[in-house]
């Protein structure tokens, strides 16, 4: 393909408009072309600036004293939730449009707001991004440590199976291992899986001769990896395969959406 | 936002007053009908009020965060009304811009004369161009929707697509820089 027909796939993607397989594949595009990173950027960002460009008009008198009932009758806000930073990584490719929106921005504030409230409002966000920041890495790096003395117990256990998974027909630069001990349980690691569709996730599944097991729910990070350590029941059948699907975000009792990624033991030695 | 978060009632006026407009001007592109958008406006000021954690502030302005908000939950609007008269429900298998790629809502709003040049730039794009991204992206439908939608093959949407923000992109070239 063509720079010029990925970049049309790129603007069908800033709109919304593309299918996952073809979402997939742009995703994979990117991660190895600045020119059509570049392009996609600014697709975006004209996207985000036509959220504003329907013509105005005045919400009707009574609709605020209803939100603001709605809000009362509502519990207020909740307590703080874990912050969904890690979800967001970086938007560093975009370093030209942000400096540029960047400089928009200054603009902005310096015309229209009071610059009291600018400072004291600037000052809050960054210590709560910072805050925010703190308590992510904290949490990473616990995970973290979780996960490699799983993954060791695993590794090392006399029992041990390999699994490689190969991606298939929506993912095909897709790929996971998973090691697999009766007694020690499930490591799972997974690459370059393409974001998944909106509301939708990836589930895992050990496939045993007389059912599918979920495994949970894979999340993917900015790269598409994914890694998951999870305890097995002692009286699980040995799996054949596994297998990762692309399920509704929850998860599902059964496999129903499209294999992604699939696998069976590799022969002991 | 951090009076929201902190749950004091007159933060969530504020925010009301300073933002409903564009909030529902949105709404009400998206869904076309006065009683809908007032719902999905309703839903997301109750939403910004309840969640006011979730909204970051490195990501963007918080009306960026709120019009981000309103887009996806018109088009549920309007796709759970569109499934509901026949009760065929067309599975949606579109990303959302997810982690990684997604600037999402990193733009400030823009200034009343930008919006102005936007608006002016979108009506003056050639008419097959401005129709296919007004379907995909305040109609929800994908490119093969839109392809039937206009009588136009897949190829010549694609290319619409693309030619329309790059103009959009040239329009907005000059007031930015």
């Amino acid at each position: 393909m063509t720079h010029e027909e990925w970049q049309e796939l790129a603007a069908l993607y800033a709109l919304d408009a593309l299918g996952a397989e073809d979402a997939g594949r742009l995703h994979a595009h990117l991660q190895t072309c600045p020119e059509c990173r570049r392009e996609m950027a600014s697709y975006q960002s004209i996207a985000n600036a036509l959220l504003q460009a329907p013509s105005e008009r005045t919400p009707p008198e009574n609709l605020r004293e209803r939100v603001i009932e709605a809000a009362r009758a509502d519990a207020g806000p909740q307590p703080m939730a874990p912050p969904g930073l890690a979800r967001w990584p970086g938007s560093a490719r975009f370093a030209t449009t942000t400096a540029l929106l960047l400089a928009a921005a200054a603009v902005v504030l310096a015309v229209r707001i009071d610059s009291q409230l600018a400072r004291t409002n600037i000052a809050l966000r960054s210590a709560r991004s910072e805050l925010l920041r703190a308590e992510t890495e904290a949490r990473d790096a616990r995970d973290e440590l979780a996960h490699a003395s799983t993954t060791l117990a695993v590794l090392t256990a006399p029992d041990v199976v390999q699994v490689d998974l190969k991606g298939q027909g929506a993912a095909p630069t897709a790929s996971a291992r998973a090691y697999w001990s009766r007694s020690r349980g499930l490591v799972f690691n997974a690459s370059h899986l393409p974001p998944p569709p909106r509301q939708k996730g990836y589930q895992l599944w050990v496939v045993t001769a007389q059912a599918p097991i979920s495994a949970g729910m894979l999340q993917t990070n900015g790269a598409g990896d994914a890694a998951m350590t999870v305890k097995t029941p002692l009286d699980m059948p040995t799996p054949v395969a596994m297998a990762v699907t692309i399920e509704p975000e929850g998860g599902v009792a059964a496999p129903t959406g499209d294999k992604y990624l699939i696998g069976t033991p590799v022969a002991r030695h | 936002m951090r009076r929201l978060a902190s749950g004091e009632p007159q933060a969530l006026e504020a925010l009301y007053d300073r933002h409903s407009r564009i909030v529902f001007s949105l709404a009400y592109r998206i869904v076309e009908q006065s009683a809908d958008a007032e719902d999905v406006t309703q839903d997301v000021f109750t939403h910004a009020w309840r969640r006011a954690d979730q909204y970051d502030p490195q990501r963007g302005s918080v009306a960026a965060w709120l019009l981000v908000m309103t887009r996806s939950r018109a088009l549920d609007r309007l796709r759970r009304r569109r499934s509901k008269p026949d009760g065929v429900g067309v599975e949606d298998e579109r990303m959302l811009p997810l982690a990684g790629d997604a600037p999402d809502y990193e733009r400030q709003l823009m200034m009343h004369a930008e919006v102005e040049r936007l608006r002016t730039a979108l009506r003056e794009l050639p008419t097959g161009e401005r129709e296919a991204i007004e379907l995909a992206y305040y109609s929800g439908l994908t490119q093969a929707e839109i392809a039937a939608r206009l009588d136009q093959p897949l190829g010549t949407v694609k290319t619409r697509v693309r030619s329309g923000l790059i103009r959009l992109r040239t329009a907005m070239a000059g007031v930015r820089s």
